[in-house]
């Protein structure tokens, strides 16, 4: 049986993920945050990644995977302590994967490190320059991180690296894109504006790691369910209304109400809602044999599964 | 009474895409019954004021897909619009042809989305090979702004070609179909082109227009037949752009009169 170390393992996907592992696999988990409902046969480790403990962990157990899940995304966090956190933190785990014998690194980025930008084609590959911090500086730890997990394709090449580059993921999750998705019945949108958009349901994005858990490959991999459409059918699909913004004078609001903390939107987020950033699946579909069980309406549909109250005070 | 024609347009539609299988969607966000809206409110330009004709069109074989390259001319990409409905309202069966559009277009509010949903794309390699892949039919003015912004003087005049739909038809293995747009070049003469000005906007072109409106020219299509490059060279690309001129040119020789 396979051990398996996930990091970030408090976060609802982190518990998804744990969930449908410790079947097969003995799961550890490794978070600073302490960690609710888990099946009993999960060890969690609430640690710091940049405590030096942690080095304990790989000398308790021998692990063959890690799932490295724990990157900091909280906008509000302090710059210093987001950067330090996450460049940090990853690099010292690379450090034990690379010491410790562990054979599998699988790394969660995100397709926003290609960023939302004008002169984007329809559908990125993985070979796409990593733009997503040209106007987003939140993204630019991501974009960071990839690289620094990129590099062990050639300086550790027996470690089996691969790198999950997920579109929106959409759910029960408490991230940017489905709190946005839950805004009251009238969503903002920029008005002349409506850029096609693809998300991912949380299912999809679990099968792709044990995918990659199976497979012996290395490699990038760009994740999305099926189809793409335009972002105001998708808030039409939900039963609810689009409310224009315009633009430069919006943002400039935002601006200010984000530094005030009245809302969670920051205003580099706004251009997810005017052009493209959506991906090309092929890579993953013929290396992994990935194939999307699920519509980007069935994964609408599950964000409607959990009652939320409006995060965003509109 | 608009309803009727933008349900007749909504059928043509429906019948171009007959071969993309009944629920048509497209990786691009084309919206169909937004699209039928868009032509049925230009369809009277095409029919009563630029009173298009076409020639050739049946060199188009009934099935397949095709790279439509054409002269580009004008000042306003009306060429463009009209070489498509021509091939909407022309051509047994009708077939739907896409085109591609400045790298800043996706910037300017109201337009990106009339021209995303219209079935416009933004012009890239990767964007005109998927669309190709996918098997559609594009329209590429191989001449770009160079083309559309030349002076009264330098009319039917092709500018130098680029040589990137060589290679796009080439690996994608569709067909090229060579295009002459007669008449585009005398609905906005113009004098000159400031560059200077240009340059200082960040704007393609400064064309300083005779006429504030386009004027009510009769446009002449023709349409070539259908070949296939067999090398990716400039040479190539010069070919095709030899075929095209040959093509203005005789267009230009049988035209009797600018306006009928």
């Amino acid at each position: 049986m396979k051990t398996v170390l996930i990091t970030g393992i408090a976060g609802n996907l982190g518990k998804i993920l744990a969930k449908n592992l410790h079947r097969k696999c003995n799961v550890i988990g490794l978070d600073r945050r302490n960690i609710s409902v888990l099946p009993k046969d999960i060890i969690h480790y609430k640690l710091d990644i940049r405590r030096n403990r942690v080095e304990e962990i790989f000398k308790k157990h021998k692990i063959d995977t890690i799932f490295h899940l724990g990157v900091m995304h909280n906008l509000r966090e302090n710059d210093r302590e987001h950067h330090d956190f996450n460049i940090i933190g990853t690099t010292k785990l690379i450090e034990y994967a690379q010491n410790y014998g562990v054979s599998q690194f699988i790394f969660l980025s995100s397709g926003n490190v290609y960023g939302p930008r004008a002169t984007n084609s329809q559908y990125l590959n993985e070979d796409e320059p990593l733009m997503g911090g040209a106007n987003f500086s939140e993204i630019r730890d991501l974009i960071a991180l990839d690289m620094l997990v990129s590099s062990l394709f050639w300086k550790a090449p027996q470690l089996q690296t691969v790198i999950l580059r997920p579109v929106h993921i959409v759910g029960d999750l408490q991230n940017g894109i489905s709190n946005y998705f839950r805004i009251s019945n009238k969503i903002p949108v920029l008005a002349g504006f409506d850029p096609m958009m693809q998300l991912i349901h949380i299912s999809d994005l679990i099968e792709a790691f044990i995918l990659a858990m199976d497979s012996k490959k290395s490699g990038v991999y760009n994740l999305a369910s099926s189809g793409a459409e335009s972002l105001s059918k998708l808030i039409s699909y939900l039963g609810k209304k689009s409310l224009p913004l315009i633009d430069p004078i919006f943002r400039t609001i935002f601006h200010h109400l984000w530094r005030a903390r009245f809302v969670n939107f920051p205003p580099e987020e706004f251009d997810y809602l005017k052009y493209v950033c959506m991906v090309d699946i092929t890579n993953a579909k013929k290396e992994l044999n990935f194939t999307p069980k699920y519509t980007i309406f069935d994964t609408l549909d599950s964000l409607n599964r959990v009652f939320f109250h409006n995060i965003i005070p509109i | 009474m608009i309803n009727s024609f933008i349900k007749k347009n909504r059928e043509i539609l429906a019948k171009a895409t007959e071969k993309n299988g009944k629920n048509f969607s497209d990786s691009f966000g084309m919206d169909l019954d937004y699209l039928a809206k868009i032509i049925t409110f230009i369809e009277p330009f095409y029919r009563y004021y630029f009173r298009v004709s076409t020639f050739g069109i049946e060199n188009i074989p009934k099935d397949g897909n095709f790279l439509f390259i054409s002269n580009h001319s004008g000042q306003i990409p009306i060429d463009g619009v009209m070489v498509g409905l021509s091939l909407l309202f022309d051509k047994e069966p009708p077939l739907l042809l896409r085109s591609m559009v400045e790298r800043w277009v996706p910037e300017l509010p109201f337009i990106s989305t009339l021209f995303s949903k219209g079935g416009q794309i933004l012009g890239t390699q990767k964007n005109a090979k998927k669309l190709l892949e996918e098997r559609n039919s594009l329209l590429i003015f191989p001449e770009g702004v160079k083309g559309i912004s030349k002076i009264f003087k330098d009319r039917y005049k092709l500018a130098e070609f680029g040589s990137g739909f060589v290679r796009l038809s080439i690996e994608t293995k569709t067909p090229i179909v060579p295009v002459a747009v007669i008449g585009a070049e005398e609905q906005i003469p113009t004098f000159a082109n400031i560059k200077n000005i240009a340059n200082w906007l960040k704007i393609p072109a400064m064309p300083i227009p005779l006429t504030p409106i386009p004027l009510p020219v009769k446009y002449r299509i023709y349409f070539g037949e259908p070949f296939i490059c067999s090398d990716n060279t400039e040479e190539s690309a010069n070919k095709v752009k030899n075929i095209i001129q040959k093509m203005v040119d005789d267009g230009i020789n049988k035209r009797e009169h600018i306006f009928w």
